[in-house]
């Protein structure tokens, strides 16, 4: 038991020597030579992560999609029929 | 009054902010205890500075490494950068670097017991840089760092059962090296 207990002692007697010089002065030298990287991305969640950026920048979206669909549907039925009708009738007209 | 000061987690967030005035307060705070971390990893004094600056830089340049939804204290969570630090310098080395005496040599020995006793604290030095990683990783952050088992368990993130284990082997281990000098 007594062995156990010296033993932990030993162990303890571990120590660490002292920096040399100021540690944490040299840390901030350092960082203050370093820029702060993804600021950019930071600044894009910092914009849009809050609920109503990220709700008009939603609609903003659905909106634009519905259009493009809506315009993309109304060029095939309206446009194509009536053009298909005039060829059709300019070439009756050729005939008769 | 004295004013309180702002707790590391508060501090973190200035810090994301690229607040370099909270950073210095985050690294006058805790340097000493990281350094001491690092130094019974590496036994090298410049090589364990040069890891506190490495890790502190690290910090400072993606901040958001450090994600407060997980719950984990700042001192915790920075245990683990440093010691994967350590590990990877470690490796780097192939842990061929013979470790610096634990303390400075005392030039006038004055008796034959005090040598005795620098040579065995050298050799507990070296026997402890020579336990296998994850051994040494559960000594340091258990009896030297004194954390709580849950914690050190939750930094190398293994059970606490694994960790208790490791912890017993690496005492062992030593133990069978030092009882010649006890």
């Amino acid at each position: 038991m007594d062995k156990d207990r010296k033993f932990e002692e030993f162990l303890s007697s571990y120590d660490v020597p002292l920096v040399s010089g100021d540690l944490a002065g040299r840390i901030i030298s350092a960082a203050s030579l370093v820029p702060q990287r993804q600021g950019v991305l930071r600044w894009v969640l910092g914009v849009f992560w809050s609920p109503v950026p990220a709700f008009c920048l939603a609609l903003f979206l659905a909106f634009g999609f519905l259009a493009g669909v809506m315009n993309y549907g109304g060029a095939d039925s309206n446009v194509a029929p009536e053009s298909v009708i005039e060829q059709l009738l300019g070439d009756e007209e050729g005939l008769l | 009054m004295a004013k309180e000061s702002p707790d590391d987690e508060s501090l973190l967030e200035r810090v994301g902010e690229g607040d370099r005035a909270a950073f210095a307060v985050l690294v006058k705070r805790h340097s000493d205890r990281y350094y001491r971390l690092a130094y019974r990893y590496t036994a090298r004094r410049e090589e364990a500075e040069d890891i506190v600056q490495a890790a502190f830089i690290k910090l400072w340049e993606t901040p958001d490494i450090w994600n407060p939804r997980r719950g984990a204290r700042f001192t915790t969570w920075f245990y683990r950068v440093v010691v994967n630090l350590c590990l990877d310098s470690g490796k780097k080395r192939g842990e061929a670097a013979i470790p610096e005496s634990l303390e400075p040599k005392d030039e006038n020995p004055d008796s034959e017991s005090k040598v005795a006793e620098t040579e065995a604290r050298a050799l507990l030095a070296r026997e402890i840089k020579r336990l296998p990683p994850r051994q040494k990783t559960a000594l340091i952050l258990c009896f030297y760092e004194e954390l709580r088992h849950e914690d050190a368990a939750g930094i190398m993130k293994i059970s606490v059962s694994a960790l208790r284990s490791l912890l017993m082997r690496a005492k062992a281990t030593l133990r069978r090296e030092m009882d010649r000098y006890l």
